[in-house]
This record gives structure tokens, C-alpha cells and sequence, in this order.
């Protein structure tokens, strides 16, 4: 049992870089406190599943924290509101952990040890979700991760799950979105350098270059800049019919404003970091047309989405965004797992987690699981239109949208 | 009642006593040395007066005005003006500047006054007047940092004149001066002497500090050693015993 | 000469708060990097001014005086009380303070941790030069810092204070010793200087769209090399490597793209300058 793990641990420990250190030390401080600790994590106490949730409801990316955590708790009122599962109400944890990989890994230790919880789910970023997940995957417990797109997090062990969609098969889909959907020729590539951004440009530039489209530019930039007039200039100067620019909402609102202010023609084509009304709030009439890759679809009329969007800005008094649908989604996935094991027994819940095709309830359409456990859905892409998101296209190809 | 009295002024830097109850008294109009070796306490004895720092007893009487213990700059407004033993003009500032610092003080305390306009015609024409009279006038636009000593000396003169002063004190205005512009120094203190102005001279230079001199105190090791006329002091057996037979040439040997 | 007028507006943004901190360390020879804090409140206090009336130049004039209020604010409560103490001393207040200013902005019943949208027409035209465009947002910025640079150079060189600025900065002792009232030439550098920081925290509001607790963050340290390059304490210096560091960055970045964030450029150039001239390009070395 140990051997391989420690094998797929030593993996993602090389590929992830400066948290690799924290996360093994978190790892072998668990191993070291399971050993001595031992007490039987059956069921939570009483009438209640306890679901651990962490994400960064402080820090640069507190608001798809709080977005995470809302709809978290959404989930839960939704479930227990139609009498929990088997009788049993479901409880949250909830842990800040300020987009730091070492807070991450300590809430995780906290998570299994302290709180005892039944399953744990992700409202984080990949940094922090990779240093959490070898840590429940060690002591044998479901996380099920929300919206964070390193693909190496599920492989961890059969313990890890993901809802959101990998950048390889987003990329794939953006790809296509340029070429066929927007008659694309030249494209332009401006990326925001990490994981995500690399990752979800990888999968379109490959997608690109095997399909007969021309990159003229590819550049990146660093996730905390604000000025890019520069180079959007030079990439005036090439004329691109499609920017393909992965990011978050800040950047993107920059990129939107100063292309506008540029007078830079090329229609934007983004990715699920846009889906925040902070988008529409900070680019304005510039976020008009900029069409990106998402989850959440605002035009569906299935009424769990309707649902979702309804409730959402009821509870909070803001608009609902991807984020928040992949959380949503988790532990509504984790409600399922805890159903079909009929309690928390780990490999119970592993093996009812396999079984899962449509996932009822689901706002972002999940329709089963890869066998690395990534979540499979509809391809999706939204438009701003008239100061709010709409549905632009959608994608059936299982060539495009089957992960790995 | 003098013009300036010092009464029994002692200062102490931790257990050093760098001023032990010296008294004298300046008469409105006279220029009077301090001289004493190295170490005596003449500095200090200024400091105390401008303010710069407080006596443990005593103090010091301007114009039956206690001016000891009160800080430097109300001293200045009240025309306690002094120059330092190393020259300390305003280096980043022009020379002109220099001077036009101390004559703006009636409008810097006022609230109206911030924002006027420094250059007034007045106060250029008579920041000119002052370094003309020190024999600076063709330096004017120059930044005081890049002054020769001589120079730099005649603009602290300049500048402490500016605050248009009832006291002037002097520390060591002749240190470093070749002879003309040790001539061109004296002849300075005497026209201002004869305009009245009241100051006091600390000297290394016994004989230029005897030489201009109404008076003079003689201090050593920060007591009152002597104090008299210029002739008095020279021919005090006491004096020459303890300072002017060694004192001279030490003085001679700094220049 | 589109990347020449952006190196232009970005330099403006940097000069603007450079200068102001390097008055005040010209002043007291304190590294005070709260004057960052003083920046965001400016932009904060000018975001809600806008908020209020839509105009940009009440913004200002809101973020200046907020910016003046809280510079003087910072000394009068914590470093007039420090003056005597080690220089760490004050450096660390400083920090403190700041660290204090952008916990207390994030609250979210003040700014919140989110970045807060303002898109504000400054009512100026969009000028053409030799086919580039200067867009109204960046027009702003210019004419704003043009003019708030003018007045300062005639304040430095033509008023009382000035000169007073200039003599206390040079010798503070010698200055009260010469009349000044030192006391009121030091709290008057931070208001002023603290102004220009308001100043700088609306019109970068403008120029990029909007507000954010920690937006001071970077500038903290980026105007620290803007005053060490352009010889820590002077005025001029700064102005002028203000456009130096702004025209590098952008020309480096039209030309490689982002090969090194942009912050890193600032530290490159400064450890570079401060190799080949310590005293900084403008400052005078000074036994």
C-alpha cells in the first residue's frame, strides 16, 4: 500500500516546485502522526457527514475564496434541505488558507487529524491543492478538488477527484472556438506565466498548429502586471484576427481596457479565470464581445442551473461564477460518494465515486469521470453580451472534450 | 545692568564638567575674546548661550532676557546669532540662498507668511548688500559647498548677520585664513564693531583675538582663569603661566 | 512612439511618488515607506470623491488633501517621536504602519481585498502625436503631473518654505539656528510630499481603471529605487529616473516582452547604478 503512493508522492513532489519541500515535509509529518495516533475515523459523529472545505477567503485571491466557500455552503443547505443523505446532515469545515501551499497543507493535517472530517473538498488554486492532496490521499481520505486545473493533483492516489476542467482539454476547446467558431487565421498568444496559464496555452498552441492556423505572436506575462500596452502594441502591429489570452479577471480587464484604449481590433478569446462579474465590473463596455472557455453556463435551462445562478445571488447579493459552480458541484459530489458508500469508509467512497456517470443536480453538466479522475462535461464557451455573460457555443466532440 | 551677562554658568557632559561657574559681562557695543587652550570650554560656553545645549546651573542674560535653556532657533529670532568652528554653511544652497535663509525668519513663523515668495526685491538686495560687505560678492550664485574655507568663513559671518543680531558670536573665524584674508576678517570685526554690534570671539589666534578685542576672558579647563583688557590679560602672570607661553604656539601650530 | 508616450505616462505615475518620498527623506533621512499607505489612501479617498461628483479632478483634489492629512498624520504621531532614536527604529515603524494602512483598507466595510472598478472620464480629449494616440486616461496623468511638478519647483526655488524645505534638509541645526522653524518645514514636506503621493495614487486610479488595497505593494520598494537611483534626498533626481526606469522597462519590454517582471528591471537598473556611480546619477558623493 505504501510503495505506490510513495512512488506517485515522489512524482508530483519533482513537477511541483518550491511547495514540493512543505508538502513533503506535511506528508511525512502526517505519516509520522498517523503512525502514533491511530484513532478509527469512522463516520462523523452522531446524525452529520462533516465535509472539510479550504480556500483562500483572504489574500489576492479572496473573492473566488468567498465565491468557493458560498457555494459550498449553498450545496450543503441544498442537500440537507432535501433531507441530507440517508438521514444524515452534512456539516462544513471551512479553512482560510490566504492562497498559501503551506497553510494549505497544515489545514489539511487539521482537516484529517482535528476535525475528523468524512470527505474534504478544494476551493483553492492548484498550488495549494497540490500541497493538500498527497496529505488525504495519505491518511485515506476523499478530496474531491473543485477548480483546480495542475493535472498531476488527481494522480496522487484514487483518493484525489476534480470537478473542473483540465487545461488541456480547455485549451483544446479554445482552439477550436478560434478556427471554426471565429474563422480565425492569424492568432495571437499573450499568456499569464504559471501553471494555468502555460498549461491551458500548451493545449491551444498545439490545437492551433495542427489545424492550419498561424500563431503571428506568443509572449507572456508575469501574473502581476498591469501595463500591457506595450505589447499589445506590438501585437497591434501584426494584426491577429484572435487573442487568445489566458489569465485571470484582473489581468484580463487590463488587457480588455488597454486593447480598447489601443485600438487593437483582435477579438479576445479567454478562459474560465474571466467568468467573475468582476470582469464586467472592472473592464465595463471593453469586456463587450470578449468570449472565453468556462463551466457555467447562464443561458442553460436545466433548472438545477437556474437554481444555482437564483440562490446564489439570493445568498450573497452577487452574481454566481465558475468558481463557485465547480465548488458547488464538489460537494455536491461528495454528498453523492457518501450516499453510495452508505457512510465514510474510504474505499467505499473511492468505489461509489466510480460508479458516478451524470452527476444529478450538477450546474456545471458533469456527465461521469476519466479514469484519472477528472470530471467530463460539454465543452462551453460564454460571451459578454449587454453587461452579462451568455452562452456563445458549446462543444460535443469527445476528441476535444474527454480528459485523461 | 551689562548687555550680556553669563552668571556662574557650569555644564556637564555625563561626569565631565566642561564648564565650572564662569561669570563675565559683555557691555552693549563691545567686542570681547574668549581664549583659552584646547579643551577650556570656549565652545561649550557658546553652545550654552545659543541654546544648543542646557546649563546644569547657571545661565546666561541677554539684555535682562534669560537666553540659556531656550532652544537655538527663539534665541535666533531674539538676535543670538553665532558661526561654528567648522564651517557649517548650507552646502546644497546657493551663497546667496545661504544668507537669504536667516532673513525671511519675521515671515516663517507667521501662518499667511508660508507661501510668499522668498526673493523678495528687498531681501535680495539686502542678502547682496551683506555678502558684499563680507567681500563676497562675486561668489553669489555658487553653491556654498563648493566655497575655499577663507570663503566659507566670511559667509558665516554673512549668513549670522543676516538675522540682523544683537549678539554675534564668533567661533574661530580665523582658523585656516591665510594672512590677507586674515586681515580682510579683521578689518571686518571693526567696521562692525563700530556699527555697535555686540560680539563675543572664540580664538585660537591669541594675538589676532588680543589685537581686535575690547576684552577678554581666559578660560582653562572650564574655569575662569583671568579676564581684563587686552593688556591686563597679555602681561597676567597667571596667563602666561597656564596658557600663553605653550598656548601660542599651539595655536600657531594649527594654522 | 506609442511606447515612448506610455514610457512617458508610466513615468509620470513614478515620479510623482518618488519625489514626495525623497523630499521627506531629504528632510529627516528616514526610509519611510508608508508613504506607499499614503498613496493608496489618496487613490481610496480620490476613488470615493469620484464616486460622489464623477469628476476626476475633484478626485484629485480629494486624494491630494486626503494624502497631505494622512503623511502629516504619520509624523506628527510617530516619527516626530522617533527623531532622536536609531534609524532602524523609525524604518521599522514605518513598515508597521504601512503593513497597518493596507489591513485596515482591506477591510471590506473600507476597500475590501477585491480591486474596485473606476471608470472615470477625465472629460479630455484623445490626442494624436506623429501617429501615436494619447488617450484621454493618459492625458491625465501628464497634464496632472506636468503641472503638480511646476508648482513644486516654483514652491522649492521661489517661496519661503522652499527655502526653508532646502535649509532644513541640508543642515537641520543650521537651519534653527538661522530662524527657520524647522518644527514647520518637516511637517510641511510630509503634507506636501504626502500630497503628491495622493496625487500619484488617483491618477494611476485613472490610468489603470481602478483601486486596490494593495496596490501600494510594489510601489513601496519601486520608489525606493527611483529616490536611490536619482541620489537619495535630492528632488530633481528622481524626476529624471522616474522616465529613466520608465523608458527602460518599456523599451525592454517592446523589445523582449516580459522576459524578467517588470519590478526586477527596477532592481537590475539600480544594482547596475550602484556599482558604476554609488552616490546615485544625480546625487553629489559628500564626506
Amino acid at each position: 500500500m505504501s510503495t505506490p503512493s510513495a512512488v506517485r508522492l515522489q512524482r508530483s513532489r519533482r513537477s511541483s516546485r518550491p511547495p514540493a519541500i512543505v508538502t513533503a515535509a506535511a506528508a511525512l509529518l502526517a505519516l509520522g502522526l498517523a503512525a502514533c495516533g491511530g484513532e478509527d475515523s469512522g463516520a462523523g459523529g452522531g446524525g452529520t457527514y462533516k465535509i472539510g472545505i479550504f480556500a483562500p477567503t483572504t489574500g489576492f485571491a479572496a473573492s473566488d475564496g468567498k465565491s468557493a466557500v458560498n457555494s459550498a455552503k449553498l450545496a450543503v443547505e441544498k442537500v440537507n434541505a432535501a433531507g441530507g443523505v440517508q438521514g444524515k446532515e452534512l456539516k462544513l469545515v471551512v479553512y482560510d488558507d490566504a492562497s498559501k501551499p503551506d497553510q494549505a497543507a497544515t489545514i489539511a493535517q487539521k482537516l484529517v487529524r482535528q476535525d475528523n472530517v468524512d470527505i474534504a473538498v478544494s476551493g483553492s488554486y492548484s498550488a495549494q491543492t497540490r500541497a493538500a492532496a498527497p496529505i488525504f490521499a495519505r491518511s485515506n481520505k476523499v478530496m474531491i478538488a473543485a477548480y483546480a486545473v495542475d493535472p498531476e493533483i488527481t494522480q496522487v492516489g484514487e483518493q484525489i477527484w476534480r470537478i473542473g476542467e483540465l487545461a488541456s482539454v480547455q485549451g483544446k476547446v479554445a482552439g477550436k472556438l478560434a478556427l471554426d467558431n471565429l474563422k480565425g487565421k492569424k492568432v495571437a498568444i499573450l499568456y499569464v506565466d504559471n501553471d494555468f496559464g502555460t498549461g491551458l496555452t500548451k493545449a491551444f498552441r498545439d490545437y492551433v498548429k495542427q489545424n492550419g492556423g498561424q500563431i503571428v505572436s506568443d509572449s507572456k506575462y508575469p501574473l502581476e502586471e498591469k501595463d500591457f500596452r506595450t505589447v499589445l502594441g506590438g501585437i497591434k502591429a501584426k494584426s491577429p484576427d484572435v487573442l487568445y489570452a489566458p489569465g485571470y479577471y484582473n489581468n484580463a480587464a487590463d488587457i480588455a481596457n488597454q486593447a480598447a484604449e489601443l485600438g487593437l481590433k483582435a477579438q479576445i478569446v479567454g478562459v474560465e479565470g474571466y467568468d467573475s462579474p468582476k470582469l464586467i465590473d472592472l473592464a465595463g463596455k471593453n469586456a463587450e464581445g470578449i468570449i472565453f472557455t468556462t463551466e457555467l453556463d447562464r443561458d442553460s435551462s436545466n433548472p438545477a442551473v437556474k437554481d444555482f445562478l437564483s440562490g446564489y445571488e439570493k445568498k450573497t447579493g452577487v452574481k454566481a461564477d465558475a468558481v463557485g459552480a465547480e465548488t458547488y458541484d464538489a460537494v455536491l459530489l461528495a454528498a453523492e460518494a457518501l450516499k453510495r458508500a452508505g457512510g465514510a469508509d474510504a474505499k467505499k467512497l473511492v468505489e461509489g465515486l466510480k460508479e458516478v456517470k451524470a452527476l444529478e443536480g450538477s450546474v456545471t453538466g458533469i456527465t461521469g469521470f476519466s479514469p484519472q479522475r477528472n470530471g467530463i462535461r460539454e465543452g462551453l464557451a460564454q460571451v459578454v453580451k449587454g453587461g452579462d455573460f451568455h452562452r456563445y457555443a458549446t462543444f460535443r466532440d469527445p476528441s476535444l472534450i474527454t480528459p485523461p | 545692568m551689562s548687555f550680556l551677562a553669563a552668571e556662574q554658568l557650569s555644564v556637564s557632559f555625563g561626569r565631565l564638567t566642561a564648564l565650572d561657574g564662569v561669570s563675565f559681562d559683555v557691555e552693549r557695543g563691545q567686542l570681547v575674546a574668549v581664549i583659552g587652550p584646547n579643551g577650556a570650554g570656549k565652545t561649550t560656553l557658546f553652545n550654552a548661550i545659543a541654546g544648543a545645549v542646557r546649563p546644569a546651573r547657571g545661565r546666561a542674560v541677554l539684555d535682562g532676557r534669560v537666553v540659556s535653556g531656550r532652544p537655538p532657533h527663539r534665541n535666533a529670532l531674539a538676535g543670538v546669532a553665532r558661526t561654528f568652528q567648522v564651517a557649517r554653511p548650507f552646502h546644497e544652497l546657493t551663497v546667496r540662498d545661504n544668507v537669504l535663509v536667516g532673513l525671511g525668519r519675521a515671515r516663517y513663523y507667521r501662518l499667511g507668511g508660508l507661501l510668499r515668495r522668498a526673493r523678495s526685491s528687498a531681501d535680495i538686495e539686502r542678502a547682496e548688500a551683506l555678502l558684499g560687505d563680507v567681500g563676497l560678492g562675486e561668489s553669489m550664485e555658487r553653491l556654498a559647498g563648493e566655497l575655499p574655507l577663507g570663503h566659507l568663513r566670511l559667509l558665516e559671518i554673512a549668513r549670522a548677520l543676516a538675522l540682523s543680531p544683537r549678539l554675534l558670536m564668533l567661533d574661530e573665524p580665523a582658523a585656516g585664513l591665510r594672512d590677507t584674508e586674515e586681515a580682510a576678517l579683521e578689518a571686518l570685526l571693526r567696521r562692525l564693531r563700530e556699527q555697535g554690534l555686540t560680539m563675543l570671539l572664540v580664538e585660537h589666534d591669541v594675538e589676532f583675538a588680543l589685537r581686535v578685542a575690547d576684552r577678554a576672558v581666559v578660560l582653562t579647563a572650564g574655569r575662569k582663569l583671568a579676564e581684563g583688557a587686552p593688556e591686563e590679560v597679555r602681561t597676567n602672570p597667571e596667563v602666561i603661566d597656564a596658557y600663553l607661553g605653550t598656548g601660542t604656539e599651539a595655536g600657531d601650530a594649527t594654522r | 512612439m506609442q511606447d515612448a508616450l506610455t514610457a512617458l505616462t508610466l513615468g509620470s505615475t513614478y515620479v510623482l511618488l518618488a519625489v514626495g518620498l525623497s523630499m521627506i527623506y531629504g528632510i529627516l533621512r528616514i526610509i519611510h515607506v508608508a508613504h506607499a499607505g499614503v498613496y493608496t489612501i489618496g487613490a481610496y479617498v480620490g476613488y470615493l470623491a469620484w464616486g460622489q461628483t464623477g469628476s476626476v479632478w475633484v478626485a484629485l483634489v480629494g486624494g491630494m488633501a486626503a494624502g497631505a492629512l494622512s503623511g502629516w498624520l504619520i509624523y506628527a504621531l510617530m516619527y516626530r517621536r522617533l527623531l532622536e532614536a536609531p534609524r532602524y527604529v523609525p524604518l521599522i515603524a514605518s513598515i508597521g504602519a504601512f503593513i497597518v494602512i493596507q489591513d485596515l483598507l482591506s477591510k471590506p466595510w473600507l476597500m475590501g481585498s477585491d480591486r474596485l472598478a473606476m471608470q472615470a472620464d477625465p472629460g479630455l480629449p484623445s490626442v494624436g502625436v506623429l501617429g501615436a494616440t494619447v488617450s484621454p486616461e493618459a492625458l491625465y496623468v501628464l497634464v496632472v503631473t506636468a503641472a503638480l511638478l511646476l508648482a513644486l519647483a516654483v514652491l522649492f526655488r521661489r517661496s519661503d518654505i522652499g527655502l526653508q524645505w532646502r535649509a532644513t534638509a541640508s543642515d537641520r541645526e543650521l537651519a534653527g539656528a538661522s530662524g527657520v522653524s524647522v518644527e514647520r518645514a518637516i511637517a510641511s514636506t510630509f503634507a506636501v510630499g504626502s500630497a503628491l503621493a495622493g496625487a500619484a495614487g488617483v491618477t494611476v486610479a485613472v490610468y489603470t481603471e481602478s483601486v486596490f488595497a494593495f496596490m501600494g505593494e510594489v510601489p513601496s520598494y519601486k520608489a525606493f529605487v527611483i529616490v536611490v537611483l536619482g541620489g537619495l534626498g535630492a528632488v530633481l533626481g528622481p524626476v529624471v529616473a522616474g522616465f529613466v526606469l520608465a523608458f527602460a522597462e518599456t523599451l525592454l519590454i517592446a523589445n523582449a516582452g516580459f522576459v524578467l517582471p517588470r519590478d526586477a528591471i527596477a532592481f537590475l537598473i539600480l544594482v547596475i547604478v550602484l556599482i558604476v556611480r554609488p552616490q546615485g546619477l544625480f546625487g553629489r558623493a559628500r564626506a
